[in-house]
């Protein structure tokens, strides 16, 4: 066991320095260059000088082997846009990235995974059938679309609940913050929850239809506890499996959410990062994220075991 | 005439910025959206950064909110010696920097010598200010500052988003830590209406009033900019009374003119729209071609929807709102494809059988570039491409990225034929001589005039302003006989203002918070 985790974290370093070698490449191929350079006030004898003393005149080559270097040094550099080390926005990012998402993910598991089962014990009833048609619908809303709308409608007509951000300025309370914490998590759990339901639906009736489960029924076991004791363990298996890749993209955050609600999390940091093509904001993302994900696919294998005695690694 | 004066007050009590002063509210949070986090630092150039910035630090000089003539801001007045070379700056004795430290000749000379003369320190307008030669303090309270040659311009460059910063707090920082002071940063300091209370990156930055500011206690009591990425989040968060003012572009006018939460005010700017045209492209090279081309393009029609109504169709680069340097009495070409026609028709370039014009085998056919993400321009591409297909101009598109337009119109040769786009410069026309200076890297049109360079440098350097504006309406003219780009607008900008703000001064948004103590909420 020990061994295997040595030799998954090895490959992952190596996974790592190639998936930030590619995300400097392709930063650097990009046209335009960062916005600091681009404001149409400057002279381009301006442009000429900052580029120099930013360093971006330099090969790209070079520029990488210094961002590793300072990395190495556990520093991850300055945003060129904010002006502020890179450590200290995605300190401030990843909280509320992780609080929305986490929240989001919560609300659709408490709603998806029981309906998801009522789907599959009641397959092909009306009760599946309208559930399949709604989850189909949630899974094609465009976000960008149904947030503005939430927004509209709760916000701006109704007006019982606030349009955006994680709180109203000078008011740090957390009543202040669940307010506000309302209108992203239904935006963002609405895909989610969608996704869940199909995918615990299809994985319990593939569970129903197998022998161990028709030998609890023969044996006369009461038809609840097949599904909760018997048959729900085994299906939660790929549940699990898709719960582990979601979190990477949760911790990721939702950009198109986080910008729609001005969320100040890691997707919204993202999207006005590689906006300002501000690479050491960008790279030290790309870092943040390749690691959690590499982690949290590390704890799904490893979890299988645990729902799974067949499975074991040595 | 009492009827009149009823009018007018009734007009003044609908239009927010003409509500007399006294009657101001005290007291209140104004909140404005801005598109990304903002970098408290007046050194870094880009618009979220320059409207905190007008906020919390304060320059020696500022615009005037009607005439946008250089007043002084820091500064009380200046004179400017006989050469114009030497200007002898008076400062505001009763200036208080947000610690309490009071504001003297060392924050100026500090700041003009050791940020933006300093080639170490990377201020995005460093350029403008190319000629200072040397700063020195007379007294506590007054500072020469000598260029190298005159440049009337001067004092309006100064109230360009050009901040003063507080040498108690700097001066032991190298150039190396001024590029990235994160310790300043974490309390910025200046001398603006507003001061630093808290920042939560990608939420917010809040501002509360400075209460000893030099120019009156501001009324609101905080300023806040939400960090809202999303533009149609934007325009919610103003209706919902979360923000009390976006600057929109005329295609959002729509969808909020008739909310009674929004109060409209557009204000004239210094600001043109315009088709840029490479002049070294075989064709566009023809001044027969480029007039054409503006006189086959509907710009009355192009104001009426593209932006609203909001503007007037301009006639070169310089704006209208600068009244001493523009030429009224040149009037815009008139929309008349026929005449455009035969323009085209007498340069030699006749109909071919697609209903394309050719010379010598040559097509008259260009590229179009634009940014399909800006509507407006998307807009304007689409309509001169149909107006110009009746005279037998074709138009094909390309679209990209605004950056990566921008890098390839800035390119030497530029990288592009036609190009939508705008200017924003200083109230001054000097503020366009860059753009316009045969050798100046900046002249992204390829445009080249010796007549233009030797009145462009004339008026750089002319101290008599009567001087100055006879010779901008030669530049003017000229411009206008050569038509280097198709002139289309100076729009105006609109500003969707939440219903309870009683005042907003009536000038761009930019130049308007320089004056932020006088914003007020009902």
């Amino acid at each position: 066991m020990t061994g295997y985790i040595l030799r998954r974290l090895g490959e992952s370093i190596a996974l790592i320095l190639v998936i930030t070698i590619f995300t400097f490449a392709l930063i650097s191929s990009a046209p335009g260059g960062p916005s600091i350079l681009l404001d149409p006030n400057m002279s381009p004898e301006d442009t000429a000088r900052l580029r120099t003393l930013y360093g971006f005149d330099r090969p790209v080559y070079e520029q990488y082997l210094l961002w590793l270097w300072q990395v190495l040094q556990g520093n991850l550099g300055f945003s060129f846009g904010v002006g502020r080390p890179v450590s200290e926005l995605i300190a401030s990012a990843l909280p509320a990235t992780l609080l929305l998402s986490g929240a989001a993910l919560l609300v659709a598991a408490i709603i998806a995974i029981p309906l998801g089962i009522l789907a599959a014990v009641k397959r092909n009833s009306w009760i599946d059938q309208t559930l399949t048609t709604v989850s189909f619908f949630g899974l094609s809303l465009p976000v960008f679309w149904y947030g503005l709308m939430l927004i509209i409608l709760f916000a701006v007509i109704l007006r019982w609940l606030p349009a955006g951000g994680m709180f109203t300025p000078g008011q740090n309370s957390i009543g202040n913050l669940l307010l506000h914490l309302i209108l992203p998590v239904v935006a963002l759990s609405t895909s989610i929850m969608a996704e869940l339901v199909r995918y615990t639906r299809s994985a319990m009736i593939g569970v129903l239809r197998q022998d161990y489960v028709r030998t609890a029924r023969a044996k006369g076991v009461a038809e609840p506890v097949v599904i909760t004791r018997h048959a729900f363990r085994t299906a939660m298996i790929p549940v699990v499996t898709l719960l582990g890749m979601l979190i990477p993209r949760l911790v990721g955050g939702a950009a198109v959410t986080e910008s729609v609600f001005s969320w100040p999390g890691m997707g919204r940091l993202a999207v006005s990062a590689a906006f300002n093509q501000d690479y050491p904001t960008i790279m030290g993302i790309t870092l943040v994220i390749s690691v959690v994900v590499v982690v949290s696919n590390l704890i799904v294998d490893l979890l299988y075991a645990k729902l799974d005695p067949r499975v074991s690694y040595s | 005439m009492r009827g009149l004066a009823v009018a007018f007050t009734a007009l003044a009590l609908m239009v927010p910025g003409l509500l007399p002063a006294q009657a101001q509210t005290e007291g209140g949070t104004f909140s404005l959206p801005i598109n990304d986090d903002p970098q408290i630092w007046p050194v870094a150039g880009g618009l979220y950064n320059i409207l905190v910035n007008k906020t919390v630090y304060s320059g020696l000089v500022r615009y005037d909110l009607e005439t946008l003539e250089p007043v002084g801001d820091l500064a009380e007045s200046w004179e400017v010696s006989e050469d114009g070379t030497t200007y002898t700056f008076k400062l505001r004795e009763n200036v208080t920097w947000h610690d309490g430290e009071p504001f003297t000749a060392d924050d100026v000379v500090y700041t003009l010598l050791e940020i933006w003369t300093n080639p170490d320190v990377p201020f995005y307008l460093a350029n403008n200010f190319r000629l200072i030669e040397d700063v020195t303090k007379v007294d506590d309270f007054t500072v020469d500052i000598t260029l190298s040659r005159p440049q009337p311009a001067f004092p309006v460059l100064l109230g360009y988003n050009a901040a003063i910063l507080p040498e108690h707090l700097l001066s032991s920082l190298t150039a190396e830590q001024l590029v990235n002071p994160a310790d300043f940063l974490r309390n910025p300091v200046g001398t603006g209406p507003f001061k630093f209370a808290e920042y939560n990156p990608g939420a917010f930055v809040r501002l509360e009033r400075h209460e000893d500011y030099f120019d009156g206690v501001p009324h609101l009591d905080q300023m806040v900019f939400r960090i809202v990425p999303d533009a149609n989040s934007q325009l919610a968060l103003l209706q919902a009374g979360e923000v009390d003012l976006v600057v929109i572009e005329p295609f959002q006018l729509a969808s909020i003119e008739n909310n009674p939460a929004v109060q409209i005010q557009s204000v004239p700017v210094t600001r043109h729209e315009f088709i840029g045209i490479n002049n070294e492209v075989p064709g566009l090279d023809d001044v027969a071609v480029r007039t054409a081309l503006t006189m086959a393009l509907d710009r009355e029609q192009l104001l009426a929807t593209v932006f609203g109504g909001r503007g007037t169709v301009a006639t070169g680069p310089f704006a209208p709102s600068v009244g001493w340097a523009y030429d009224d009495s040149i009037e815009p070409l008139p929309y008349d494809p026929e005449q455009a026609a035969s323009l085209l028709e007498e340069a030699g370039w006749t109909m071919g059988g697609n209903g394309v014009r050719e010379k010598d085998g040559e097509p008259l056919s260009f590229t179009l570039l634009y940014d399909p993400a800006n509507p407006t321009r998307a807009r304007t591409a689409l309509i001169a491409q149909q107006q110009w297909a009746e005279i037998g101009v074709q138009v094909e598109f390309e679209t990209s990225e605004y950056r990566a337009i921008v890098e390839r119109i800035r390119q030497s040769p530029p990288n592009y034929e036609l190009n939508p786009n705008y200017l924003i410069a200083p109230p001054d026309p000097d503020g366009i001589a860059n753009f316009y200076l045969s050798q100046s890297l900046a002249n992204s049109w390829a445009y080249r005039n010796p007549e233009i360079d030797e009145l462009l440098n004339a008026g750089a350097t002319t101290v008599d302003q009567a001087e100055r504006a006879e010779i901008y309406a030669q530049v003017q003219a000229i411009i206008h006989e050569d038509q280097p780009n198709v002139f289309t607008v100076y729009p105006d900008e609109i500003q969707a203002l939440s219903a309870a703000v009683e005042r907003f001064p009536e000038a761009g948004y930019r130049d308007a918070l320089g004056w932020a103590h006088l914003i007020s909420k009902q």
